[in-house]
């Protein structure tokens, strides 16, 4: 129990940290003190900052999840496609563009292992595209259903990690709100289409 | 840039091109670019302080050659072809071409995450390709059309770089066969985005 008290301590400090500081400035030592644990103890739990940054991650997929899994299972009731997509669609935004840094982040990992695969591996994204596979391959087909899922999750994460700076040049608003409506706009039509229009 | 100059640069992006394809992108040193160009390790230091520069450079240069293709892709329209079809078109030269310098295209994401952002991108060369893209499609507003080449951009990026392999098994199919299936999505996606 205390093993567990004491990694979430960890990885609650690191999200925190995070907010504030890049992934390169935040150090093992400054996580540990944030959390009130010996860098020892961090150590065991978390080799390394991948492995510390491998656990934020999960945490933010975990919330994705869960609230893909309850707009899953009320399609199941109601049958109704479309209302679940929309939601699904509005969550996975909500998730990906309130944690820029977590956008950031997930790509650092593997190649901070000295990989040259892309950003986080595709595993991830396993139970998202059989979920798609399942609820929207009727219509699009299976493999489409996936290739979607990896298309819009690529999308959406990619420009949750833009600057406003690079938001500006793509869309030719300064004004960061109303650059966040028309990235909006551009990203729910994206997913809505992409995963449900054959 | 002396002729003598520009044949050293070209000499030096060319052996990175072909150290990356051999040992990807994180296995490319400066010592080793020196010796498979030729140059001595000062000369190459001289135009390149960095791996990092040299990066950048391999980057632009591909960029480059894209934007290039893309321009001559939309000035060579077929007649009777709809934007659409011009646009699909286009995808899948700029998907062969960067299957061809997928090392590159890779070193990207290794560049960026390495040595922290990095821009390759000249801006202003992009905008002559915008801006044509955007007036094949009037329907859309400027924004849309933007985000539009902006996302499929993106996603011919990044289906390169993933190892056909991990595509593969996520679709539950052979890794020759994910190309075409990638092709084929991005055509649909394609048609779906660019749709009013």
């Amino acid at each position: 129990m205390k093993r567990d008290q004491h990694r979430q301590a960890l990885v609650d400090a690191c999200l925190e940290l995070l907010q504030t500081q890049s992934c390169e400035e935040i150090s093992l030592r400054h996580v540990a003190s944030a959390a009130g644990v010996s860098l020892g103890r961090l150590t065991r739990r978390f080799p390394n900052k991948s492995a510390l940054f491998e656990a934020c991650l999960d945490s933010a997929y975990k919330k994705l999840s869960m609230l893909v899994g309850e707009h899953v299972l009320k399609f199941l009731q109601s049958g109704d496609l479309d209302t679940a997509l929309d939601h699904i669609i509005e969550d996975g935004l909500r998730v990906a563009l309130e944690r820029p840094d977590l956008a950031r982040l997930r790509v650092l990992t593997r190649v901070g292992a000295r990989d040259m695969t892309p950003a986080e591996t595709l595993e991830r994204l396993r139970p998202y595209a059989d979920v798609a596979a399942m609820v929207v391959g009727p219509r699009i087909g299976a493999e489409e259903a996936k290739l979607s899922v990896m298309s819009f999750s690529m999308v959406v994460l990619r420009y949750a990690s833009h600057s406003p700076d690079d938001l500006a040049f793509i869309c030719g608003e300064t004004d960061p709100v109303a650059q966040r409506e028309v990235l909006g706009r551009h990203l729910r039509k994206f997913g809505r289409r992409i995963l449900s229009e054959a | 840039m002396s002729g003598t100059d520009k044949d050293t640069v070209d000499r030096i992006l060319e052996a990175t091109a072909v150290l990356a394809d051999e040992l990807g992108a994180s296995g490319v040193r400066s010592r080793l670019v020196a010796e498979r160009a030729g140059v001595g390790h000062g000369t190459l230091t001289y135009y390149f302080p960095t791996l990092r520069d040299l990066y950048e450079a391999c980057l632009q240069r591909f960029y480059d050659e894209a934007l290039k293709e893309c321009l001559e892709h939309f000035a060579c329209r077929k007649e009777g072809e709809t934007s659409l079809q011009t646009v699909e078109g286009l995808l899948v030269r700029l998907y062969g071409l960067g299957r061809e310098n997928r090392s590159i295209v890779q070193m990207r994401v290794y560049a960026t995450f390495s040595e922290g952002e990095i821009r390759p991108i000249r801006r202003q060369n992009v905008g002559p390709a915008l801006r044509v893209f955007a007036g094949l499609f009037p329907e859309l507003s400027a924004a849309e059309a933007r985000f539009a080449a902006h996302s499929l951009t993106h996603l011919l990026l990044r289906f390169i770089t993933y190892p056909e392999h991990e595509i593969a098994d996520l679709l539950g199919c052979n890794a020759e066969e994910t190309a075409p299936k990638v092709l084929s999505h991005l055509r649909r996606t394609c048609g779906l985005l660019l749709r009013p």
